[in-house]
Parts: structure tokens; C-alpha cells; sequence
């Protein structure tokens, strides 16, 4: 420690050193650039937001913060965010805009959706909320108030199809990371994830726990810093953890690993499923996935006979496949089948509050965003297709949307209200675009005029996180309610406070919400005993203390939540439905094994959309701190396999599938084995989810495919940057 | 064992880290420095700068007045060195006065060279650019110039010359060789530089040979073969410098361009240590003595060898010829050797001035032993230890220049800097 | 002086780059928006399936021998008494460039003002009881400051990698 100096004031404000001298204040916010909300300390002075810094006593983050949270400013701050409310004049997809005022705006939108409704059905308009999370409720319960079903969010590619796996095994939605207990656990699977990179604050947790001595089988085809500490690590084929899942399962039943007092009191279909398990002997699930059989025995002893022990699922990497929700299924089954389901140490079930936040707070989130029941509409976009999804789930299924739209089945789609929609989300994302062009009226709400931004008729412009008051309640139940820390850029507004003026036009007998942001709020919660008054006496948050803890093995009183009250091998639901029952193993429907010809010309396989610790998406794409760390879009591929190519390091590539090609710079590295191609999402012009089917998709969630396709690499012939 | 009156001969970097050096390990003796300036040390470097007015005068004194006097350092300004004998370890200046010493240190620096055209060095209108001296006289004949001559492409040549084209006066640069900065840069690299220089409004003439110079009324004529005569205010000297050691014996003392050291920087002579532009110390990458007159050098050897007048055992391993130079609106660095003389040479380049920046890398036997850079001199200082410990290109041999493609060379290029 | 350094445990970094813009979210007021002074390499050994991934960060290391310290012809690199943090004084610099010249790691940067700037180590941070920037946001944890004693202590308790201070170029003292 240092004494204080005698710097000029001019050095103490450079150095942004907050105190009287500098008229630097440190205010309490958090970030939402990705769904983490790490507690920020924003540095202001005189209203301008000079330097971020994590929050310490926020116990998401820890006074830390990724490469994202960091370049904060210059997103807020970013020359290129949307200034006023913008009207259309040129063609669709062209950029060009025209301010228009507030009113003028919500007039437009309310007027026009009020006279689709009125010729077509409310259900011809489809609600759609992106990033961030936060305003969801307000708009679902306005897309029902107004009479349609088709409230639809980026979930339809995310934690939801997770979030069914379990719900098809347990009757619990398993939530993020499946709820494993990481502080507790002696033994830890992380199946497809890395928080080195998609939650970098969080990492720590697991340096922690080997430090402690739990030990680490990290499962995932990518060599991440997650797999280098892991003890094993089960480097699998993409879009093969079902089979993966059902050889460890194979070995812990056969070697009697298995908590039998657990399975016989409390599983359905256990013969069934130990039969089906019998067809993944180790050699055979070697053959599969390409994990040495060695490994994988190692790894399902390791698993069932260390207690206690948990399984880190991702939302996406297991369910981003056309057998995903079954891959997920064979996954989570192993907690129940090792007895660490819903017991400390292992994966504990918490239920949700009202924004998919594992609190086990009471809440009235459900009546609040149900706003009428199904019946009383019309079936969901995706409903067909995917019924197992709208069963289980209370949203529509997106990915089906430019289909309805293009197709008017079973009723057209006319009009879309987004928040923060991006076309690129779908898998071919450039029929989403044409499909997007379809609409008679489309409204997004951005922070930046995105491609998607220039298919709409009005854009509106919404606040960061840093710019708006937002609630956000833990898992460890430390509650935080915002305040700004700076005044909205230009004329911008949050999203929930347009929402709030949308409705008082659209759904004008909603009293509740017209009581705005805070006053819906206190009703949700109120069954916690919690008000946003309360927390604003606390800046920067604070823990919730009186709320009764959520207990473990829920089930021994009140059974599991599923058809038969246990937990299912074989899923009731899913035999209803006509699909098979038992969490079963289909190769991707685009494998070298599944499509032995196609493999031919395409002889790679392209995984797509690993994380990068410094962007999510194609989110930050406009920052330029981030932008420097990776000015170029790359592809990850192997040595072996690059030189096979004759393709050199950075070398401009082209990169196709059956359905298109894409250029990128070649990234040699091992971070990929050989025979697989990785791709991320952090250049928007070079798409990868171009090169995906639309119709390439889970039937159960209905989820594209993205992580497990066929592709080739080679030299391109335009060896430039993008201009 | 400590030694009691150290004798230092100059009064730049290397004299002055060399008397700051003794005196921190601990010399109580006297310590005498002598000198032909009347005025505390200058920064030849610096000159441009001042000219570009970034530094003030007094800024191109770094050391400033009080430096001798804190270290106690009796000064003998404006009395160069008569005479040196080596053996028996005396030094007789110009005024007469004789000093014995325990140890002493060469760091006389060097000189411009004038070359010997006829008319040239009895001018007063040829000027060389080097001591304090010479910078205000250029500074005040740059008042009321027009038109300039500058006699010698290197890179004290080419900074004069945007020091004037920027004061709006017209300029020729001129040299008798083929190409600009011919001590490091590679022919193709001086092709680039030449173009951009001439670009923003050098008139660059190569292979030209001043054949006489003559008065005229208020300035000189220079003729050139060809009968080109180009009438100027004043010729720029900058035609490179020459160690000043005149006053050595080369039959006590070895000496070649410069006094040979070793990497104590002892002389062949014991007590006799030299150091600075005065000397001629190990080039780490062509294994030879050759001169190598930079600040940086100056300063370690300086201080290398003040240690030694302290009685301390010091070593420096040597350095690599190297100089860093913004041009114009450019930057350029040049390092190591960039033409070896031994083994199989090859050249790799790759990128763009303009964009991120050109480089070209010398390798002899896949060793990389040199490189240019052009806007791209942040790597300079990892390529320089890239250099010194002898990374090997590995995948260079048996591959032909033109199977190098631009990322290849890059990838090289990062494989080298990596940290 | 009590000599302080940078203490970098390799065995921890993820190469999320997070103290990267940290620093630059601190220093942009001397920056502007392009220049970093601290930056993460990434290396790859081996082959599949024997490959190692690791990352580092690396900024100015406040070497005791900095090269930069002799080679500046202003003097306007110096070591602070109190920790020996290496400071450039811009007032005087003339981006001359020849600390970069000088410089193993790249230390020094230049901003479009031309002047050399680099890591300063946070001391006026430090000076107000605050980490630096590029420790404070570590999520890791792999980035950590502290008095010579202190990182010894704390690297002989984890056998980490540590960056050597000191450059490639000083003159040793050996008797």
C-alpha cells in the first residue's frame, strides 16, 4: 500500500482515480453484453462513463471481468448505436433511414399491428425477444394479451432444448449447468462446455475445485484450457455424446457401479434402458465417437464410484445436433443412474424464477406472462412440427419461422415485433433474411443497425444495461436492482419501458403493465417477499435472507414431476408423441457415417459456434478493442488436415457445405482434432450458418444442427480481406 | 584493487555512462575528463529532432551541467588529446599538459568525413552535421536557404533532407553509390524508401560523383559529370564519420576503423579501455570486430568499460549493428546484417508500408541475420533477439524463395517474435 | 526500494484476453482507441494427440536492466525510487524510437502523438491502494502483483512459470 501522492489532478484523472480530487464517482451496474450480468463498478464522472471494473462483493463475478465486460465503453459509447427512433425510406436490407420521433414511432407500430390483427388474427403478428433476457416476461405477456401465441425468443436454439432433456428425464427443468454443486463436488464432468472462454468469471471455480482435489473428465472435442486440466479428457466426434453417454452408462451397469436403491425406487424403463446400454460396449462406443475405449471405462468408473459427483452441461453443444435432445437425454441420465441427481455435491435442482434464473424463489412469474391460456389461441408457429417442444416449453418454436412465413401454413405470418431479433441466429440465416423481406411490417429493437435492423420498417433504439434499471436474483439468491449510472445515449430507451408504451396501445385493458417496469416487477416477486424498493436501498445488490432454501431429493416427497412420478428412461411423453422413448443414439443426420457419399467431396465435419473468450456472437462485432483481436474471420483446422490441403497458416480458405461457401483466414491449430472444422460467429460477413439447411433440426426441439455437419476446406482463389 | 586516477578521452554517451558507471561501483579517485567541446555532453542524434522542433536545445544536452560536478569529474574542455602513450600510460594534451593515469578510457567518438572534392573541405558552406557546433551553424544557415545540397544518402542524410523539405527549402540529395542507406538496407527496401522519399519532394540523384566545388556570390556551385552544375546555399555533409583516433599510436595500441576491444572493453594495452564510436567491439552476428556507432552501443560500453576503470570485472557480449529512424511520415528500422557474407542467403519479404507494415528477413543457412522494416518497427526489438540468439528457420531449407507465400513469411515472422 | 514485478502464472491463463482490454479501458485517456500495452500470445507444442495449447501475457516487465533505460538519448526513461516501476517521462520523449529498437518484449508503444507510452504499472493506482488494472480484472487469477518477496513466496509455493525480469542485453557483474 502506498501513501497518498501529490499527483496533479490532471495525472489523478488520467490514472481515473476515483474520489473528491477527480469528481470521479464509482456506481453500481451490471454487464449484459452475455447473460453472465457480472456485477460492474462503472467510473463516473460529470454523467460520462470513464472506466468499468467488476464488482467484488458481487458474488457472479467477483470483482472480474472477461474481455467484453472490459471493452464495455466502447460499446456503449460506439459511434455506429442507433440514435433515434428510425422509419424506413429505402428498400429493404438498403440502410437507409429516417429519424422519426418517439410518438410518431409507437403510433406506427401500434396502429399497424392493431389493423394486421384485425384482417388476419392476432396470431399473425410473431413476438420475438433476443439479448438480453430481461424483458421477456413484459413481452410474452403482451403477445398473449393481444392474442397470440407466437411469443418466441432465442431460446429456440438455447438452454430450452436442455431444459427438455430434463423434463423428459426428471420433469425438471435442469436449468444451466444442470445445477451441478462445483463447490462441493469431488468429481466433475464438464460435457461440452468451457467457462474458460463463454464465462471467463466464473472459471475460477473449477481452478478451485482441482486445487481442492475433486477430480476433472472434461468431455468435448475441442482442446480447451477446460479439457489441458482435465484429468481425462473424452475428445468425442461432434454430435456423438449419446453414444458417449450410453458407453459410460454401459460400463457402470455392467460393472454394477450404478445406485440400485435409487433406480429400483425410483426409475421407469431401467431394463429396457440397461438392454438398450448393453449395444455401446466400450469397443462399439469407441467406434462411434473415437474416444480410446481405455478412456471412456476410465471415466464412467471414475464418475460412479467418486462421491459425490456432477455433470456440467452446456446449453447449447450437446442439443445443437439433429439428435440433440436425445444426446442430452443419454447425458443427463447418468446422474440419475450414479444416485447424484438432486443430492448436495451432485446436480441439484433449483427451480427457475421468472427469467430461467435457478433461485427456487416463489414467484408469479408463470400467471404473469401466461397472460390467457392456450386455448383460448391458435396453435404456436412450430407447433406441428415440434410437439414435444410446445408441450413442454411455453414459447413458440422460432426456428420454424421463416418457413410459416414463406409458406402462410397453417396461417400466415404478417408481422413481426423484435427485440433484438438477428436473422444469423437461424440456420440458413440468409433464407431468414428473405423470409424477414416477406413481412408486411417488421420492428426491431437493436443497440446497432444490424443486417437484420435493415429489413425492418421502424427500428428503435434501445439502452445498454449501463442505461436502464434492470432486476437481476442469483442462484445464490444475491439480489440486485439497477439504477443507470448514465443517461440514455441519444434518445434510446429500455426495452421494457417500450414494451410498457407498446402495450398501453395494443392491449390497452392490461392495467398491470401499464403500471410499468417496477410496479410488474413487485408482483412477480411479491410471493418471495421481495420489492424493488427494498433492494434500491442497496446498491450494488445484496443477499436475499428469509426465503426458505431449496432442499434436496425433492422427489422423496413429491415424486418426480413426469407421467409415471419417476424418473424416466423411457419417456412417457416422448412414446405419446410416437418418437422412441429410450434416450436413444442416431448419428447426425450429416456424418460421415450417416452419409457415407456425401462425405466424399465433404470429408470434414464442421462444428460452428465454439465460444471466444472476447465476443459473444457476432454481438461486439463494432468494438474496436475487440475487433483488433481478431480483425479477420477465421476457421479452425488441423494440421494434419491443412496439410494435406496444402494450405499454409492465415491463408485465405474457402470453406463449403452442400448448401454454400464461405471465405476465411485458416487458423492451424490443434484446438481442433484432425477431421473436424471449427467456425465462430464473430464476423458477421462471413456467416456460417448460411451453409446450414433450415430444415436441418432436432425434431423434438426442433434446434438446427450447428455443431454437427459435413464440409470441405481448400485454398480459396481470392486471397483479400474483407472490405 | 582500486585504481586511483582514471583518465577519460571524450565527453559523449560512452565517456559519460563510463564516469556515472565508476563512481556507482564504488571509484573514489579522481576521475579527469578531457575534451575538444567547451560545453557539458551532446546527443548527435538529437540534432534532427531539434530541427523538427520536438526537443529544445538544451535538450540535446542530456546530461545536463551539473552531471560533472555531482560526480566529481574535473573537466578539461576545449583541449582534445596531443598524444597517447599507451605503455607507460600517459596522455599529453593539446595545451601542453601531461597526466599520468591508473586507467583510461578511448571515447573520442568520430568525425565527420569530408570527402576530398575539390573546394569541399575548405568551404565554409560544406556542413557536416555532428557536434553541437555543427548544428547551430546548419541551424542558422537554414534561415535563409532556398535550395540545398546534401551529399550523402545515408540516414542522417535523408532526416536533413525532410527537416528541409519541411522548412520548405528545395532539396537535392545526392550520392555517388547506387543506392540509399547503403550500410544495412537491402536493395530492394531502398527501392521502396527511395520512392516514397522522392514522393514527398526529394530530388534523389544516385551515382553522382561531385567532381569540385566553387564560391559564388552568396552560395556554391557544384559541378557533377555530365557538366551538371547545381548552385545551392549550402552542401550538407553527411557522408558517414570516422573515429577520432588520430592521436593513438597503432603501434601500441590495435587498432582497424576503431580501437579493438574486447567485451570488457580492454584494448590490447593494459589499463587502456575504449569504447563509443572511438571503438570497434564484437558484432554478435557476423562473429567479426566491426564498428558499430550507435547511442544505445555507446552507452553500454561506456558504462561497461567504467566499471572496469573502477577495478570491477564487466562484461557486454557484444551488440548488433542497429538503427531506428522515423522518415517523413514513415518509420524504419534496420537491423543486424542484411547481406551476410557466408552460408546460403536467402531474403524473405512480406506486407505493405501502408498497410501493417513491410519487412524483409536475411537468413544465412537459415539463421536469420538480419532485417528491415518499414512501419512495422515494433518488432524491431524481438527481431533483434531473434537475431542475437540465433533462430533457425527450420522449414527454409530445401524450399525455393517464391514457395514463401505472404502468410508464410508472416507465420516466420511471428514464430521468431514469439515471446 | 522494495522491488515489485508482475508475477504471471502460466498453468492459469485461459488466453481470454480480459487484461488486455483492461489495460486499454485504463490508459485510453494516453492511448486513444488502437494501442495495447499488454498483449497475449498463444503457442502450440506437439502434435495431436500429445498437442499443448498455453497462453501468455506479456507487458513491459520493469526490468532492473532495462535496455530501454541506457538506450533513450533524452534520459526520459527512469526507475521509480519507491519500486523500481520503469516510467517514461512524456513530456521530454521525442519518439525517437530507439527504446523500441532496444526492447526484447515490445514493450514501448507509440499513440498517435508520437510519444512513447507503455505500461506504467499502475503506480498511480498502486499509489491509492489499487491493483493494477490487468491483475484486478484477471479471472483467473494468473496475472497477480506484488514485492519480489512476496511472488517468490508465492512461486515457490505453486511451481509456476514466472516472467524473468532483467533483458537479454545487460552487462552482468561477475567476480
Amino acid at each position: 500500500m502506498g501513501s497518498r501522492s501529490t499527483l496533479s489532478q490532471e495525472k489523478l484523472l488520467q490514472a481515473k482515480i476515483p474520489g473528491e480530487a477527480t469528481g470521479i464517482e464509482i456506481k453500481k451496474t451490471l454487464c449484459a453484453i452475455c447473460d453472465c450480468r457480472c456485477g460492474i463498478d462503472a467510473y463516473v464522472k460529470d454523467g460520462l462513463l470513464l472506466k468499468v471494473e467488476g464488482s467484488e462483493k458481487n458474488p457472479v463475478n467477483k470483482g472480474k471481468l472477461c474481455a467484453k465486460g472490459n471493452a464495455n465503453r466502447q460499446w456503449i459509447y460506439s459511434t455506429e448505436r442507433i440514435q433515434t427512433p428510425l422509419l424506413r425510406t429505402g428498400e429493404r436490407g438498403d440502410g437507409v433511414f429516417a429519424p422519426i420521433s418517439w410518438g410518431e414511432a409507437l403510433e406506427r407500430i401500434s396502429s399497424r399491428l392493431l389493423k394486421i390483427k384485425d384482417e388476419s388474427g392476432p396470431e399473425s403478428v410473431a413476438f420475438f425477444a433476443g439479448f438480453p433476457k430481461v424483458m421477456r416476461p413484459f413481452l410474452k405477456r403482451m403477445a398473449h394479451t393481444f392474442g397470440s401465441p407466437n411469443y418466441c425468443t432465442e431460446s429456440s436454439t438455447c438452454i430450452l432444448g436442455a431444459d427438455l432433456a430434463g423434463i423428459l428425464n426428471f420433469g425438471y427443468a435442469t436449468g444451466p449447468a444442470s445445477g451441478a454443486e462445483l463447490n462441493s463436488a469431488r468429481c466433475i464432468i464438464t460435457w461440452g462446455t468451457n467457462p474458460f472462454h463463454s464465462a471467463a468469471p466464473q472459471a475460477i471455480t473449477y481452478l478451485d475445485a482441482l486445487e481442492r482435489g475433486a477430480k476433472l473428465i472434461d468431455v468435448g472435442p475441442l482442446k480447451s484450457p477446460m479439457s489441458d486440466k482435465a484429468d481425462i479428457h473424452l475428445r468425442l466426434r461432434p454430435g456423438t455424446s449419446g453414444a458417449l453417454a450410453l458407453g459410460m452408462a454401459h460400463v457402470i451397469i455392467e460393472e454394477g457401479l450404478y445406485d440400485r436403491e435409487f433406480v429400483d425406487r425410483w426409475t421407469l424403463g431401467f431394463e429396457e434402458y440397461r438392454a438398450y446400454a448393453r449395444q455401446f460396449a466400450p469397443a462399439v462406443a469407441e467406434q462411434v465417437t473415437g474416444v480410446p475405449k481405455e478412456q471412456i471405462i476410465a471415466a464412467a468408473r471414475l464418475y460412479a464410484t467418486i462421491k459425490p459427483a456432477a455433470i456440467v452441461t452446456s446449453s447449447s453443444t450437446t442439443t445443437q445436433h439433429t439428435n440433440g435432445v436425445q444426446n442430452h437425454r443419454a447425458v443427463l441420465a447418468l446422474i440419475g443412474l450414479t444416485g447424484n441427481f438432486d443430492r448436495p455435491g451432485g446436480n441439484h435442482i433449483v427451480p427457475a424464477t421468472h427469467e430461467l434464473q435457478a433461485t427456487g424463489l416463489s414467484h408469479r412469474g408463470h400467471e404473469f406472462e401466461q397472460a390467457r391460456p392456450w386455448e383460448e389461441m391458435a396453435a404456436r408457429i412450430g407447433q406441428e412440427e415440434h410437439p414435444v417442444w410446445s408441450k413442454l416449453t411455453s414459447q413458440a418454436q422460432a426456428m420454424a419461422l421463416p418457413q410459416q412465413i414463406q409458406s402462410g401454413k397453417p396461417y400466415p405470418i404478417r408481422a413481426v415485433l423484435g427485440f433484438g431479433l438477428n436473422h444469423r441466429m437461424w440456420a440458413g440465416s440468409d433464407f431468414m433474411r428473405e423470409s424477414l423481406g416477406k413481412l408486411d411490417f417488421f420492428v426491431n429493437t437493436e443497440l446497432f443497425l444490424t443486417d437484420s435492423a435493415k429489413m425492418a420498417n421502424i427500428v428503435l433504439p434501445a439502452c445498454t444495461s449501463f442505461e436502464r434499471n434492470e432486476l437481476l436474483i442469483t442462484p445464490s439468491r444475491f439480489a440486485f436492482w439497477t439504477e443507470p449510472v448514465i443517461a440514455p445515449v441519444g434518445e434510446s430507451r429500455p426495452d421494457i419501458d417500450i414494451i410498457v408504451e407498446l402495450a398501453k396501445r395494443l392491449t390497452p385493458e392490461d392495467e398491470l403493465i401499464s403500471q410499468g417496469h417496477e410496479a410488474c416487477l413487485d408482483w412477480i416477486i411479491a410471493p418471495a417477499g421481495v420489492t424493488v424498493e427494498e433492494l434500491r436501498k442497496h446498491p450494488g445488490g445484496c443477499p436475499l435472507t428469509g426465503c426458505p432454501e431449496t432442499g434436496y431429493e425433492k422427489y422423496q416427497e413429491e415424486g418426480f414431476p413426469t407421467p409415471s412420478g419417476k424418473m424416466e428412461f423411457t419417456s412417457l411423453i416422448l412414446k405419446e408423441a410416437g418418437m422412441d422413448p429410450l434416450p436413444v443414439y442416431r448419428e447426425s443426420r450429416l456424418s460421415p457415417v450417416s452419409e457415407p457419399e456425401l462425405a466424399k467431396p465433404y470429408p470434414l465435419i464442421l462444428t460452428t459456434g465454439s465460444g471466444l473468450p472476447m465476443y459473444d456472437r457476432s454481438r461486439t462485432s463494432c468494438v474496436p478493442w475487440l475487433k483488433q483481436l481478431r480483425p479477420d474471420p477465421m476457421v479452425e483446422i488441423n494440421p494434419l488436415d491443412a496439410h494435406a490441403r496444402g494450405i499454409e497458416p492465415k491463408q485465405w480458405v474457402e470453406l463449403s457445405t452442400t448448401r454454400g461457401a464461405l471465405r476465411a483466414r485458416a487458423n492451424i491449430t490443434e484446438y481442433v482434432p484432425p477431421g473436424v472444422v471449427n467456425m465462430s460467429h464473430n464476423f458477421p460477413a462471413a456467416d456460417v450458418n448460411e451453409l446450414i439447411d433450415p430444415n436441418y433440426r432436432d425434431p423434438i426441439s426442433g434446434y438446427p444442427g450447428f455443431k454437427s455437419l459435413l464440409c470441405e476446406v481448400k485454398e480459396s482463389q481470392v486471397q483479400a480481406e474483407y472490405s | 584493487m582500486q585504481k586511483n586516477r582514471a583518465v577519460i578521452l571524450g565527453n559523449g554517451g560512452a565517456a559519460i555512462s563510463a564516469a556515472r558507471a565508476a563512481r556507482i561501483a564504488g571509484h573514489r579517485g579522481e576521475i579527469h575528463l578531457v575534451s575538444d567541446t567547451a560545453e557539458s555532453a551532446f546527443n548527435p542524434m538529437l540534432s534532427p529532432y531539434y530541427f523538427r522542433g520536438k526537443v529544445p536545445w538544451e535538450g540535446c544536452f542530456p546530461f545536463g551541467e551539473d552531471f560533472y560536478r555531482n560526480h566529481e569529474i574535473t573537466c578539461h574542455f576545449g583541449v582534445p588529446v596531443a598524444n597517447l602513450e599507451a605503455t607507460r600510460q600517459q596522455v599529453t594534451l593539446t595545451d601542453g599538459q601531461l597526466f599520468s593515469y591508473d586507467s583510461c578510457l578511448i571515447a573520442t567518438g568520430a568525425a565527420p568525413v569530408i570527402p576530398p572534392v575539390p573546394g569541399l573541405r575548405e568551404s565554409s558552406r560544406a556542413l557536416p552535421l555532428r557536434s553541437a557546433g555543427s548544428a547551430r551553424k546548419l541551424e542558422e544557415a537554414m534561415q535563409t536557404a532556398r535550395r540545398v545540397l546534401i551529399l550523402g544518402a545515408s540516414l542522417v542524410g535523408i532526416e536533413m533532407a525532410e527537416v528541409l523539405v519541411k522548412r520548405g527549402i528545395a532539396v537535392v540529395l545526392v550520392d555517388i553509390v547506387d543506392q540509399i542507406l547503403l550500410r544495412g538496407t537491402h536493395p530492394s527496401v531502398a527501392s521502396i524508401l527511395m520512392k516514397y522519399i522522392e514522393s514527398q519532394g526529394v530530388d534523389i540523384r544516385l551515382g553522382c560523383s561531385m567532381q569540385e566545388m566553387e564560391e559564388t556570390k552568396d552560395g556554391v556551385a557544384c559541378h557533377f559529370a555530365g557538366d551538371v552544375i547545381e548552385e545551392v546555399d549550402f552542401v550538407v555533409c553527411s557522408t558517414g564519420v570516422r573515429s577520432n583516433i588520430d592521436f593513438v599510436n597503432r603501434d601500441e595500441v590495435k587498432v582497424d576503423l576503431g580501437v579493438l576491444t574486447d567485451d570488457r572493453m580492454r584494448t590490447n594495452v593494459e589499463n587502456l579501455y575504449a569504447a563509443g564510436d572511438a571503438s570497434q567491439a564484437f558484432n554478435r552476428v557476423t562473429g567479426q570486430h566491426d564498428w558499430m556507432g550507435t547511442w544505445g552501443n555507446a552507452c553500454y560500453q561506456g558504462r561497461t568499460a567504467g566499471q572496469g576503470l573502477a577495478g570491477r570485472k564487466a562484461f557486454f557480449a557484444g551488440s548488433l549493428p542497429e538503427n531506428i529512424s522515423p522518415l517523413f511520415e514513415w518509420n524504419y528500422a534496420q537491423l543486424g546484417d542484411i547481406q551476410p557474407k557466408t552460408g546460403e542467403v536467402r531474403h524473405l519479404a512480406c506486407g505493405d508500408p501502408e498497410r501493417g507494415g513491410y519487412n524483409l528477413l536475411a537468413f544465412s543457412d537459415g539463421f536469420l541475420t538480419g532485417a528491415n522494416l518499414i512501419n512495422c518497427t515494433h518488432l524491431a526489438g524481438k527481431l533483434s533477439g531473434a537475431i542475437l540468439r540465433k533462430w533457425r528457420c527450420e522449414s527454409m531449407v530445401g524450399r525455393a524463395d517464391g514457395d514463401f507465400t505472404e502468410a508464410a513469411v508472416e507465420e516466420i515472422l511471428n514464430e521468431c517474435t514469439a515471446s | 526500494m522494495t522491488e515489485c514485478s508482475f508475477f504471471f502464472d502460466a498453468s492459469r491463463c485461459s488466453g481470454c484476453m480480459a487484461c488486455v482490454v483492461a489495460c486499454q479501458d485504463q490508459n485510453d485517456f494516453v492511448t486513444g482507441d488502437t494501442v495495447a500495452f499488454r498483449h497475449v500470445s498463444q503457442h502450440e507444442e506437439g502434435v495431436y494427440p500429445e498437442a499443448r495449447i498455453t497462453s501468455r501475457s506479456f507487458s513491459c516487465q520493469h526490468c532492473a536492466d532495462g535496455p530501454c533505460l541506457l538506450a533513450c538519448p533524452m534520459q526520459a526513461i527512469s526507475r521509480r525510487p519507491e519500486d523500481g516501476t520503469v516510467l517514461v517521462n512524456r513530456d521530454i520523449c521525442v519518439g525517437c524510437r530507439s527504446c523500441e529498437l532496444a526492447c526484447p518484449v515490445g514493450a514501448p508503444k507509440f499513440p498517435e502523438d508520437g510519444k512513447m507510452a507503455k505500461c506504467d504499472l499502475c503506480y498511480v493506482r498502486r499509489d491509492h491502494g489499487m491493483k493494477p488494472a490487468c491483475v484486478r480484472t484477471c479471472p483467473t487469477g494468473a496475472l497477480d502483483y506484488g514485492s519480489i518477496e512476496e511472488m517468490s513466496e508465492k512461486m515457490r509455493e505453486k511451481a509456476s512459470i514466472r516472467m524473468l525480469k532483467g533483458s537479454t542485453r545487460s552487462s552482468e557483474e561477475v567476480d
